[in-house]
């Protein structure tokens, strides 16, 4: 039987290549996108490592769910200030997951997860 | 018209777009004020016959430090104010500054109620307009309500 449930769109916006392959490769359930926006059409998350990207991302589009992923102390400072003032909208995860830190991936499949359900629950004819 | 539109949130940004553009002007609608002032100062842009400002946008990375970019990075600031005076320099005649901020919601949208008594301002020959913007039934900006405001003598 074929799985009719919604992919959230992930657009992944990192300069680097090879962090930018390992989300994209670890965005199971989501479909990749290679723009933010196809027409009117907005990717559902986009993911980020760099705070002046996720700002420019808020403005760009309506819906889109930002993931900021943070690696150092200041990254994490600027990430967390950020997704506070932009709480609907944004998420911070940490790269290198301490000691009570869920960290990115289980963090980033369960918004996938969510976000999939969200949506196939809007149009269940899907 | 060539219309300079700057506004940080895209759903204004596309309504303005189409507004104006379905009026038979020539829109350039910019997300932030950095580059909105690039493209204004550019002398190998076409000159705009109008601007119309958001009045709060978020704070940009430009020139900050770490510490400020935690501080300031996306705060709302009242930065539609300086750039009337940067774009009446770079020699646009007619700028609107247009809030959907509530007065009771931002204490620089509650200053745009001191210029709700119709008086005229000029900014370097500019003529300068700061209000509240009217809304539309779908939340967003009416941009053609604002530029009629605007180009009413």
């Amino acid at each position: 039987m074929r799985d009719e449930r919604y992919r959230p769109v992930v657009f992944v916006d990192i300069e680097g290549g090879p962090l930018s392959r390992a989300v994209k490769g670890i965005s199971f359930g989501a479909k990749i996108a290679d723009h933010l926006c196809d027409g009117e059409k907005e990717a559902d998350i986009a993911v980020t490592d760099s705070i002046g990207a996720a700002l420019r991302i808020v403005k760009e589009t309506e819906q889109t769910i930002i993931v900021v992923v943070y690696f150092d102390t200041e990254q994490r400072k600027q990430a967390l200030a950020f997704a506070a003032r932009v709480p609907n909208r944004t998420r911070a995860m940490t790269g290198i997951p301490r000691e009570g830190d869920a960290g990115f991936v289980p963090e980033f499949f369960n918004l996938i997860k969510t976000l999939a359900k969200e949506k196939s629950n809007e149009n269940p004819a899907r | 018209m060539k219309i300079l539109l700057v506004d940080d949130n895209a759903r204004h940004r596309r309504a303005g777009i189409k507004d104006l553009e379905a009026l038979g002007h020539k829109v350039i609608a910019i997300s932030d004020y950095w580059s909105a002032l690039d493209y204004a100062r550019n002398p190998g842009n076409e000159r705009f016959d109008a601007a119309i400002l958001d009045l709060l946008m978020p704070a940009e990375p430009t020139t900050l430090s770490p510490q400020a970019i935690t501080e300031y990075l996306g705060r709302e600031i009242a930065v539609g104010f300086p750039l009337i005076l940067k774009l009446s320099q770079y020699g646009i005649r007619r700028i609107a500054v247009a809030t959907d901020t509530n007065h009771h919601q931002h204490p620089m949208s509650a200053i745009v109620d001191w210029f709700q008594d119709g008086q005229p301002i000029t900014a370097n020959g500019a003529k300068v307009l700061i209000m509240h913007a009217p809304p539309r039934s779908d939340g967003t900006k009416a941009w053609d309500e604002i530029l009629n405001r605007l180009f009413k003598d």
